[in-house]
């Protein structure tokens, strides 16, 4: 096996690893919203919330590198250029994580000072990392970059999934140093933070999994390179056409101009036009294939990958979107579900899904099945669903309670808090988060036991002559 | 808006985008397996989403340029899976798999 193949299993398995953290972590956020006196003076809820939301950023992102790594030999016949540095950039950013939530759990604060800054936090949601952790991790995309641009320049020929993707970098690595100015004017500040929060995950990220896909279903559908190739053209378009204005949802009401109403609103509600074709492909491919293909796993994350997130962007965020009802809705457990299902169905599904194509190869395994995959798929998913119901319910009863009869007053936040509609969604949520855990520890177990069961074959080695 | 109208004109909205998803999801399947009961359900499906933005446009205090907004994605929703239908067999017929 590659070096490069090598190095995208181990990133595969830190990814599993952090998805771990981020579920347990969310677990404890939710067991909070039950028993606020929970952990008292010891982890404070905003803590296992930044746990819970910076790895989620980081598996999703480790998911995406492994899935990378592990098809840039295949797509240039050739080992990656400068591999050795990814490898050694691997540990440190490994450790480098470790480290971060360590510093999270342990020390958790300091004074607005410089050395906070640089050692503790930065204190800007999805980018509290410090400085000294955010340079490195800027410097893990640069030799990401590298690596694939390098290859392709070094292979002196480019398919048109790898030049999209190489294409994409450049923002990939650009968007991400918005994460070090230290801007004292919030409005402005939340500007171009923003930036960083949609633009990475609407727009470079959603080019970066198209083409992870792309590549992920001419593996296991055996779709020609000309039709996905095809396909990921169009959502590239799409993407650049929706997603990127789609960032004025963000801006309503941080004092920015009111023109992002307009913008905003509209490009958001265009958002779900693209995904209603991607429904349609998923039937197509299913049906085409007549369900059956070599690895149901990776087939069936593969189309809870299309349809969570036509429910989770589409149907959640469409319900939210307009500036007259986000008045209303922003903020609250309402947005939180919407979250949760788009992030879930955007790209979790689909790093699952590559975990199971890449251990397949690993393991030289002729067909992936049996009842343990199943188990992971249901409990995962259907703790998922279960979550955005019971947030869904809780954001309704804010939103009607506090926000619309209340009027935002800091009374109405509290009656909005006590509502019997919120205290039950939390409740429901606690429980299904419970569930969701159950899946993520059937996930885990049978990833590790992929191979080593009767369900699966192994590719017999051809006979001595 | 009232607080009761905020609530319904969201989960009409919700709606809408679900219906949507109903009919691509049936109108796919009809076409697939040939089957003029799923195509039947598909229009079904659409006949609610083209209810329910009737209902929005006519009962909810939305600003005019949005309910126009959902009244052409109301329409939208009607071509993109047949569209999207006939440009997946037309692909896939070039690369000879087509069903």
């Amino acid at each position: 096996m590659s070096r490069s193949k090598n190095l995208a299993i181990k990133y595969l398995a830190a990814a599993i690893l952090f998805f771990g953290v981020m579920t347990l972590s969310g677990l404890l956020s939710a067991a909070y919203y039950i028993n606020p006196q929970l952990l008292f003076g010891v982890l404070p809820f905003n803590i296992a919330k930044i746990l819970h939301i910076d790895t989620m950023i980081i598996w999703l992102l480790m998911g995406f590198m492994g899935a990378v790594y592990w098809f840039l030999p295949e797509e240039f016949e050739r080992e990656p250029v400068g591999i050795w540095a990814a490898e050694i950039l691997f540990w440190i950013f490994a450790a480098a994580v470790l480290v971060v939530a360590a510093i999270f759990l342990f020390v958790q604060w300091g004074p607005a000072t410089q050395t906070t800054l640089w050692l503790f936090q930065q204190g800007r949601k999805y980018v509290e990392a410090p400085r000294w952790a955010a340079i490195g991790v800027a410097l893990v995309m640069l030799v990401f970059a590298w690596n694939v641009i390098g290859t392709a320049i070094k292979a002196g020929r480019i398919t048109g999934i790898m030049a999209v993707m190489s294409v994409n970098m450049v923002p990939l690595v650009l968007l991400y140093l918005i994460a070090f100015p230290l801007i004292d004017n919030m409005a402005v500040d939340l500007y171009w933070w923003w930036w960083l929060v949609h633009l990475w995950v609407e727009a470079t990220w959603e080019i970066l999994i198209g083409c992870i896909m792309a590549l992920a279903v001419m593996k296991l559908l055996d779709t020609s390179r000309r039709i996905v190739e095809g396909w990921l053209y169009i959502e590239v378009a799409l993407v650049l056409g929706t997603g990127i204005l789609g960032l004025g949802h963000h801006y309503f009401w941080i004092g920015t101009p009111d023109y992002w109403l307009g913008i905003g609103g509209f490009f958001s509600a265009l958002e779900p036009l693209p995904l209603l074709g991607m429904v349609v492909h998923a039937i197509y491919d299913a049906g085409v294939h007549h369900m059956k293909t070599t690895n149901r796993p990776a087939f069936y994350w593969t189309l809870a990958e299309a349809f969570g997130n036509f429910l989770g962007a589409g149907v959640f965020g469409f319900m939210i979107t307009l500036p007259q009802l986000n008045l209303f809705a922003h903020g609250t457990q309402w947005t939180v579900s919407h979250g949760h299902f788009a992030f879930w169905g955007a790209y979790a599904c689909g790093v699952i899904s590559i975990c199971y194509i890449a251990l397949q190869e690993r393991r030289r395994l002729v067909t992936v099945n049996g009842a343990g995959w199943v188990w992971a798929f249901v409990l995962l998913n259907g703790g998922l669903i279960g979550m955005v119901g019971a947030l869904l319910v809780a954001g309704m009863a804010q939103a009607f309670f506090e926000r619309a009869i209340g009027g935002s007053t800091l009374e109405a936040f509290i009656a909005g808090q006590e509502n019997p509609w919120f205290v039950l969604g939390m409740y429901n949520r606690f429980g299904f988060a419970v569930m969701f855990t159950v899946g993520y520890l059937a996930l885990v177990w049978n990833l590790l036991a992929l191979g080593r069961r009767e369900t699966t074959v192994l590719i017999q080695p051809a006979p001595a002559e | 808006m009232t607080p009761s109208m905020f609530i319904f004109t969201s989960l009409s909205l919700g709606f809408m985008v679900l219906a949507a998803g109903a009919y691509a999801l049936l109108y796919g399947a009809a076409r697939f397996k040939c089957s003029r009961v799923l195509l039947f359900l598909a229009s079904l499906a659409y006949a609610m989403l083209a209810l329910d933005a009737v209902i929005v446009l006519l009962t909810t205090p939305l600003d005019p340029a949005w309910k126009l907004l959902i009244a052409a994605s109301a329409l939208a929703y009607l071509g993109i899976p047949p569209v999207t239908w006939r440009y997946l067999q037309r692909t896939h017929r070039d690369e000879g798999a087509h069903i």
